[in-house]
């Protein structure tokens, strides 16, 4: 127990720095904080930049006279109470926008999750028992060509292809414009097929390493002595398979699917913005193109606790579940 | 002697890259895009040149790659791309392996308080969320038209952290080995220790470790191109997928998608390139990293 | 005392890149029911080797090249695979040298026991399963309350070792197989190991064989030894001959390297050169370039398995002239 208390004092210390890092990085930029957004607001609306330097002041909700030290205070302030800040651009707070996006972002990755978790440890096991055969070459090839395309690249080709092309999906959002959201099976169906774009640019990418890692690690634990003692004590192939081979190599997986989950709260920023769908990232996307650093900060916020939570988790989780790790 | 140590240097690390399919795969198209990027632009000229007449031309002798929306040739973009693509990719990985190493193999050395903050910096940067972090950044130092060097360092600020837990715990694991303990009691000086000792066999893992880092910079820096936070070349490929899919609006229409295709032909194949040089100097160099732990 | 298995010319190797390792070569032995024996030789002399092909567990890389190994009058090597499995620990049970990593590390012990007893279609309700293993395991010396319900790591390494024989137990084999039993121990629970067997020796009818490096353990538990060297059995006799008139130049080198550790360290002869390498082993004996009473016959033809007087068997040229050491 004292383990977890550690680790939480731990993950807490990274969150502060994490945040205040950010903070200062936005408010003190050498020179004015709202530099960088007085800059863009005069190209933007082709006026003055004194001019706009005061209309950045107001947009971001500074006062010139007031020190970074206060302003530093009142933000940490605001979030202890989690209140994440304000959002220029949509004038509105960004809590509004978590609530607003959030259960987008939740749905898609946890989809996207539990689908290429799931085949990929299927598939990294099976290429691992049938290692060095030509089935095994050919899904270790593929899984590392996949790899090698980034995930918003694959957002942009199944969108092409699928979207542009053959007209079978959307080409964007969450569900179609004139539609009312209700509980109806005609709008239920509709945002399914909205989300097999984005579900599919981020799980393939995911299916491919969790298959690599699986056969890794399916490899290694078909190595070890207790696989052989288990065979020598007659036990059936399908018994080693599965309680033995497949459960040891299942377990650090289990652990960095938490992790995963908590990355990609924030790591699909892109994915969604190409496929326009109004998740936690699309808005990260959007704060950056119209540079709200109040909505920017608050959104990073979000994101570094979700990692926090999910790398707590993780943690508990694989402790749970390894007693070489539960009786350390 | 100079001679002979570079025989050997030949047979201990590059030899065995030859020999491993991955990494001779790896190798030859790396080598194809760095030679596209040296000798590339002085043999295909460069026309930027709008010339509506020919727009969204099909792949043909005259344009091998096709044209644009504006009537521009892709292929002289790509190969004109492919220099700052390539610098930047390899200046990030450079950066991100420096700062991984000075800082791994201080905190190996330092104990105390000392390491102890830099554990924590390392931790912190390892649990950010790299790609966001990296768009507030690239987004506050937008407007200082930052240039090649720059931008790589912005990249490589988020790629160090995961080399320099393994090179600390490398070196920790070093330090209390014999070797460095007798180099100790021969009252050697510690400059010494850290040098001779330490580096010779740390030079396998940063070799590694700069290879692997280049799927990561090319992610991020195309990225940060395709979002249009970064603008220092209009022919980078990231900046080329930018235009084609929110200027020239290629993605809308099926006329435009050689143009997109071709762009992305080229960034996955460079990925992957350096993936499986990675997979390959794993594969050679691992067992041996192994044997020292 | 009736023979339980034969074994008869086996021959195996292992295939490595740099070609293949003749580690048994050869072989044939008789055990008798009942008794102990033990393998004999120094590391990488094959002994292992005997005992993984006799029982056809030899790793991935290994192939039996020839042999019959004779349980009941069945052949174990040609056996169909379903029929081998059914025997296997029900009958024949194997204890590998690697005891510290043989348990699955994410599973109970009590798992242990009861996928193995499912795996051979005994129908033992919960509370059988715990009160058999609860009998093996206080066999061994152990808890069973407080190891049933451990993980191997919160086990110590001669712990681990006995829920192995345990383990081995559980079915009431016939013929007990033990690699390496005190391999990897400190020398206290190796001293336990070595109780632990020989009170089992006692309290069961069954067949041990077990295989070691070091011949005072054999001195100590066998009724009679094999001794190997360089993938050939040299001499196999029971233990108290053997210690008495070991017959093989080889086995006498053994038996003076130990007495020199409780005795006068002056007379210390340990034998000179290095172990063959049994990927290019030495023409006709193996032992030849090692031996002091080597002949040119002894390089050129391999030296036959006579029997002696007695249960004695050897392999050397000296004893088929009829020039037995002195």
């Amino acid at each position: 127990m004292n383990y977890f208390v550690n680790r939480l004092l731990y993950l807490l210390v990274v969150f502060v720095i994490a945040i205040s890092g950010v903070f200062v990085l936005v408010n003190n930029m050498p020179g004015d904080p709202a530099y960088g957004l007085a800059v863009y607001i005069a190209q933007q609306r082709n006026m003055q930049f004194e001019q706009a330097l005061e209309i950045a002041h107001k947009m971001m909700g500074i006062d010139p006279h007031e020190s970074v030290v206060t302003r530093y205070v009142k933000f940490m302030n605001n979030l202890l109470r989690g209140n994440f800040g304000y959002s220029t651009f949509y004038n509105t707070s960004v809590n509004e926008i978590i609530a607003r996006a959030l259960p987008w972002t939740l749905f898609v990755i946890s989809l996207a999750t539990f689908i290429s978790f799931s085949i990929g440890i299927y598939l990294g096991a099976f290429a691992a028992q049938k290692r060095g055969k030509t089935i095994d070459t050919l899904i270790s090839t593929l899984a590392s060509i996949i790899q090698a395309i980034p995930p918003f690249i694959l957002a942009v080709l199944i969108l092409f292809v699928f979207s542009v092309r053959f007209r079978l999906l959307p080409l964007g959002g969450a569900y179609p414009v004139d539609m009312e959201p209700s509980l109806s099976i005609s709008f239920i169906g509709k945002v399914l097929l909205h989300a097999v774009g984005p579900i599919l640019a981020v799980a393939i990418p995911q299916m491919a390493s969790w298959t690599l890692s699986m056969r890794g690690n399916t490899a290694q634990v078909m190595e070890e002595d207790f696989i052989r003692f288990a065979e020598m004590r007659g036990l059936a192939d399908s018994v080693i398979a599965s309680k033995y081979i497949r459960n040891n190599a299942m377990l650090p997986l289990v652990a960095s699917l938490a992790i995963g989950i908590g990355y990609m709260l924030g790591g699909q920023t892109l994915v969604e913005s190409i496929f326009n769908y109004p998740g936690i990232g699309f808005y990260f996307g959007k704060a950056i193109a119209v540079r709200d650093f109040g909505l920017l900060t608050g959104l990073f916020s979000l994101i570094v606790i979700g990692v926090i939570v999910a790398t707590f988790v993780a943690d508990f989780v694989y402790a749970l579940i390894d007693p070489r790790v539960k009786l350390k | 002697m100079r001679k002979e140590s570079l025989k050997n240097f030949y047979y201990d690390y590059i030899q065995p890259l030859l020999v491993n399919k991955k990494s001779l795969i790896g190798l030859i198209i790396l080598t194809f895009f760095i030679l596209m990027a040296t000798v590339g632009p002085l043999i295909v000229p460069l026309d930027m040149t709008s010339n509506f007449a020919e727009r969204y031309q099909k792949p043909s002798l005259k344009h091998p790659f096709g044209t644009d929306y504006f009537g521009v040739d892709i292929f002289q973009q790509i190969v004109h791309g492919s220099r700052s693509v390539i610098s930047l990719t390899m200046l990030a990985s450079f950066f991100a392996v420096l700062i991984g190493t000075v800082i791994g193999v201080a905190r190996g050395y330092l104990e105390g308080i000392v390491g102890r903050a830099i554990d924590a910096i390392i931790m912190v940067f390892l649990v950010i969320p790299s790609f966001p972090a990296l768009l507030i950044l690239a987004a506050v130092f937008m407007n200082y038209n930052l240039n090649v060097v720059e931008i790589a360092l912005l990249v490589a600020v988020w790629l160090w952290a995961p080399l320099a837990k393994q090179i600390s715990a490398q070196v920790l694991s070093l330090k209390s080995k014999e070797f460095v303990e007798a180099s100790k009691m021969l009252n050697m000086p510690l400059r010494y220790i850290l040098f001779s000792d330490i580096a010779k066999l740390l030079i396998p893992y940063i070799f590694i470790n700069f290879v692997m880092q280049i799927k990561g910079a090319m992610e991020f820096s195309v990225g940060l191109m395709f979002l249009g936070l970064a603008k220092f070349d209009p022919t980078h490929w990231g900046i080329m997928l930018n235009y084609a899919l929110y200027q020239a609006g290629a993605l809308y229409t099926a006329k435009g998608f050689h143009y997109i295709f071709f762009i992305i032909l080229n960034i996955v194949l460079l990925i992957y390139g350096g993936i499986l040089l990675s997979q390959g100097v794993e594969e050679v160099f691992n067992p041996r990293l192994r044997g020292n732990e | 005392m009736s023979i339980i298995i034969r074994v008869e010319d086996l021959r195996a190797v292992y295939l490595v890149r740099e070609g293949t390792i003749k580690a048994a070569d050869g072989i044939s032995l008789d055990i008798l029911e009942n008794s102990v024996t033990a393998i004999v030789g120094e590391s990488a002399s094959g002994k292992s080797t005997i005992i993984e092909a006799m029982t056809k567990t030899l790793p991935p890389n290994g192939r039996i090249l020839s042999g019959r190994v004779l349980y009941k009058g069945k052949d174990l090597l040609t056996m169909r695979e379903e029929e081998l499995r059914k025997i296997r620990w029900k009958e024949i049970a194997l204890v590998p040298q690697a005891a510290q990593q043989s348990l699955n590390p994410t599973m109970k012990v009590i798992e242990h026991f009861k996928d193995t007893v499912e795996a051979h279609g005994v129908r033992w309700s919960h509370s059988e399963l715990i009160e058999k293993a609860s009998e093996k395991l206080r066999m061994v010396r152990l808890n069973p309350e407080a190891v049933l319900n451990s993980y191997p790591l919160q086990l110590s390494g001669g712990m681990k070792q006995r829920v192995l024989i345990a383990l081995a137990l559980l079915l009431d084999p016939v013929v007990l197989i033990l690699d390496e039993p005190t391999s990897a121990l400190d020398v206290l629970t190796q001293a336990h190991i070595i109780q632990l067997l020989k009170e089992l020796k006692k309290m069961l009818k069954i067949t041990l064989i077990f295989v070691t490096h070091d011949i005072a353990v054999a001195a100590e538990l066998a009724d009679k030894v094999a001794v190997i060297y360089g993938g050939n059995l040299v001499e196999y006799n029971s233990t108290f001959q053997i210690f008495k008139n070991p017959l093989h130049p080889y086995t006498r080198g053994l038996i003076n390297s130990i007495m020199a550790v409780n005795a006068d360290m002056s007379k210390v002869k340990p034998i000179p050169g290095d172990p063959p390498s049994l990927l290019n082993p030495p023409s006709g004996c193996r032992f030849h370039p090692r031996c002091e009473y080597a002949m040119e016959i002894c390089k050129k033809e391999k030296p036959k398995w006579i029997r002696l007087d007695g249960e004695a068997h050897v392999a050397c040229h000296l004893y088929e002239e009829g020039r037995p050491l002195k």
